[in-house]
């Protein structure tokens, strides 16, 4: 039994990785030009904006919520920073973009908190509601950044010859492995999770800890928004959508429980890596986008059942 | 003696038809076993609750070495150096033994960030205090009932606060476990803490304790030290209330075998329980909270696997974890929980009378509903059962609790079974209802359906029972018939008194 369960742990921790590495090699040996320089930098800029907004989705489920706001907020963060960068410089532009997000998700956690709103039904409205503002915003129009170049050193900007999303990615994730193993916060974040009355009758607040949760995930989302902006130099109001669900998928292909309790941070950065693999591995050759989303669905599917199948007998 | 280190005044509590404290005076001293014992429902875990912040007292006080304390949240009454070990086991799963041990109250550096280091050695020490050998790094999940039990002792014993209350802190302990924890406590009480011990078994306080105090029906009926108690007394101190029954049930002829239940046995809440139930007989299940009764009955109509055993109706063998087969071989269920597990509350009074019927209404899933016999369905049983409602059409959740349960006893009745299979038929319901309930029972007896019984009010189980079986820790203790059947006895075999 214990042995059974320890190839559970063996495939929710190292499954990705391997399937990960498996794909890779694939496509290494099929096409010389995925392995190109131009290539990786490539798949690191596809993956840095899911990866980095997921690192913060891994808390708040392992905290035992989620939220399905965030393609709106990353949508909302974009549409101002296109707007503010003109007005105000990008300094300035980018302190208030960090602040919309974190306060998007602020908000999100008020509404669970406070009002007591079921978080399915909380940021479903948001989602709404964030991309309705947006677009409010934008007048549901493009807007354009073409004539400000600064803000491509988030994309493609470089310091000591490494590509900038790579410290963002580092940052973010060393960020997010610090609280939760590290601080107290991370403690409290995996205690709720995990029961939430044991959490309550050991004096953990619970209110503040999820708020701090949501509020994290937001201002992940604001520096992935910044990212995907500095790419494509446009923000509009109908960006991100499906966002939150390959952020969300990200997470639980990384092996973070829905259930709450239990998150794995680096699992949910090789499961983003493997999704843009994956996607770029299929562009290489040629493959429609439909057969993209039909094979993110079907790996969802097939790394998941593997887990439950371990987990069962295991159990 | 010095003055208390806890004190309580006057606390009462009220909850929904119950009042379960009711002006508890209470007195704990520093470097004393202090034991509480009465039967379920007595107010042990309201007063605990109310002790661990978890909600606060409708009046009364709590005194903390004299100063009066109000405990807002389970935080405030941690800090104010209570310990309160539960017997819900109060763990989370995916956290580490020493992450429990500190969560909540975690050792950190200078830079604010967690001494892990620290946190593992105290465990570790903490863990050997208490024989215990498992890795400080171990997860709850992993650990056996008993490790997890002995590790939320652990998590009460680390913080060293100066009182500390344990409810049933050995239900789910063996007897070398239960050893090593009665040594701890009495190391405990030599270096002054105040210790609330509530147990149902009586021998471990007469093992342990100083003091022993009664509670019963929401009032501390008297505190005295143990050598002023006798066994007997305790019992009849915690049984002995006015008889609520009005009814007394006579004995019918009872038939051929209906439900034949041999050695069934389920590890961690019972082993090798066997019993048989005749047709028109009632037949009682008596025991305490956590002895393994309800999950008995769950398991015989299959909402619980078992690992050994067979349950045979009417001389064939049902299914494991089937009630679909129980339900077609004639056996029907009532939870105790009406509306988490009974009441479809939103759906009309037709609607949730004939649930358990739908393939004799009509076939398989795919065939037509129809709305009108469903309505004179309901209407017939009506009539029967006196359910006092507007019309089939109401939504059950508009009815009173009694209401509720009848219509579904309705739904038990509409189903045509021959075995009856109820958990806590009476809770929560009026004193009327109860009466008609009661009655009820009597009239199906006597039409030749098996009645298995399970009941947490004692003289209502003795009551309406033809035969009683009693369990203990997940045994059957004994079986109890005609004169034998006193509250007393049923109270000695449950506590584990006689064998």
């Amino acid at each position: 039994m214990s042995g059974e369960y320890r190839w559970t742990l063996l495939w929710e921790r190292y499954g990705v990785l391997l399937l990960l590495l498996a794909l890779s090699v694939a496509f290494a040996l099929k096409s010389s030009s995925f392995t190109s320089l131009a290539n990786l930098r490539n798949l690191l800029g596809q993956t840095a904006a899911v990866a980095i907004a997921a690192a913060g989705m891994t808390l708040l489920i392992t905290n035992g919520g989620f939220d399905l706001s965030i393609g709106s907020i990353l949508s909302l963060v974009g549409v101002c920073l296109c707007s503010w960068i003109p007005e105000w410089g990008l300094g300035i532009a980018l302190l208030l973009a960090l602040l919309v997000g974190g306060s998007c998700g602020f908000f999100n956690g008020l509404l669970v908190t406070h009002l007591k709103l079921p978080t399915f039904i909380a940021t479903l409205a948001t989602m709404l509601l964030f991309r309705g503002i947006a677009l409010l915003y934008s007048n549901g129009k493009d807007v354009n950044l073409f004539g400000l170049p600064a803000i491509k050193f988030f994309s493609s900007g470089e310091i000591l010859q490494l590509p900038v999303p790579l410290f963002l990615l580092a940052g973010i994730y060393g960020l997010a492995y610090l609280v939760y193993r590290r601080l107290s916060l991370g403690l409290a974040i995996r205690a709720a999770g995990s029961n939430i009355q044991a959490a309550f009758s050991a004096g953990v607040s619970l209110t503040f800890v999820r708020l701090w949760v949501f509020t994290f995930l937001g201002l992940t989302t604001a520096v992935a928004s910044l990212i995907t902006t500095a790419q494509i130099l446009v923000g509009n109001g109908k960006l991100g959508l499906g966002f939150e669900l390959e952020v969300i998928a990200v997470t639980l292909l990384g092996g973070t429980a829905l259930q709450g309790g239990r998150g794995n941070l680096s699992g949910t950065f090789w499961a983003a890596l493997l999704l843009s693999v994956l996607k770029n591995g299929l562009n290489l050759f040629n493959v429609a986008d439909y057969y993209q989303r039909l094979s993110l669905g079907l790996l969802l599917i097939l790394a998941l059942s593997i887990q439950r199948f371990f987990g069962q007998r295991g159990a | 003696m010095n003055d208390p280190v806890l004190e309580i005044k006057r606390m009462t509590k009220q909850f929904p038809g119950v009042l379960a404290l009711n002006q508890v005076d209470f007195k704990v001293y520093a470097g004393e076993v202090h034991a509480l014992v009465g039967e379920n429902g007595a107010g042990k875990s309201t007063l605990l609750k109310i002790l661990g912040g978890i909600f606060p007292a409708d009046s009364g006080e709590i005194m903390l070495e004299g100063k009066p304390v109000i405990f807002n949240a389970p935080a405030e009454s941690l800090s104010a150096g209570i310990s309160i070990i539960f017997q819900e086991l109060d763990l989370a799963p995916d956290l580490t033994i020493w992450e429990s041990l500190f969560l909540g109250r975690e050792k950190r550096n200078k830079y604010g960030f967690l001494d892990i280091a620290a946190m593992r050695r105290e465990t570790r020490d903490v863990l050997k205090k208490i024989s215990l050998t498992v890795s400080p790094d171990a997860l709850v999940r992993e650990l056996p009932l008993a490790v997890r039990q002995m590790v939320e002792i652990a998590k009460a014993l680390a913080r060293e606060n100066r009182i500390i209350l344990m409810d049933e802190p050995t239900a789910a302990l063996n007897e070398q476990e239960t050893k090593t924890l009665f040594e701890r406590i009495r190391q405990l009480k030599s270096k002054g803490k105040a210790i609330v011990y509530i147990s149902h078994r009586l021998k471990e306080i007469f093992q342990l304790a100083d003091r022993v105090s009664v509670l019963r029906d929401g009032r501390l009926l008297e505190t005295r030290r143990l050598s002023d108690w006798s066994e007997t007394e305790i019992i009849r101190q915690m049984v002995g209330r006015e008889m609520s029954v009005f009814f007394e049930r006579q004995s019918g002829r009872t038939g051929a075998t209906a439900l034949v239940v041999d050695g069934l046995s389920r590890p961690g809440d019972f082993d090798n329980i066997s019993f048989q139930l005749r047709a028109g007989e009632i037949l009682g299940i008596a025991g305490l909270e956590g002895c393994g009764r309800r999950e008995v009955l769950r398991a015989v109509f299959g909402l619980l696997d078992y690992a050994g055993g067979t349950v045979r109706l009417h001389g064939n063998l049902l299914a494991k974890n089937n009630p679909a087969a129980a339900i077609a071989a004639g056996m029907v269920f009532l939870s105790e929980d009406r509306k988490e597990e009974g009441i479809l509350s939103i759906r009309s009074l037709s609607e949730n009378t004939t649930l358990m019927m739908l393939k004799k209404l009509g076939g398989r899933f795919l065939s037509f509903l129809n709305p009108n016999k469903e309505r004179r369905i309901f209407e017939d049983y009506r009539r029967e059962l006196k359910i006092r409602a507007g019309g089939p059409q109401q939504k059950i959740q508009q009815l009173s609790g009694g209401n509720q349960q009848k219509v579904l006893m309705a739904r038990l009745l509409a189903a045509q079974a021959k075995v009856l299979l109820l958990n806590e038929p009476t809770r929560g319901i009026d004193v009327g209802t109860k009466e008609e309930m009661y009655h009820l029972f009597h009239t199906l007896a006597a039409r030749g359906l098996g009645i298995l019984l399970v009941s947490s009010d004692l003289p209502e189980l003795l009551a309406l029972s033809d035969r009683l079986v009693v369990m203990h820790n997940g045994r059957l203790a004994g079986e109890l018939a005609d004169e034998t059947m006193m509250e007393e006895s049923v109270m000695q075999l449950a506590t584990g008194m006689t064998r």
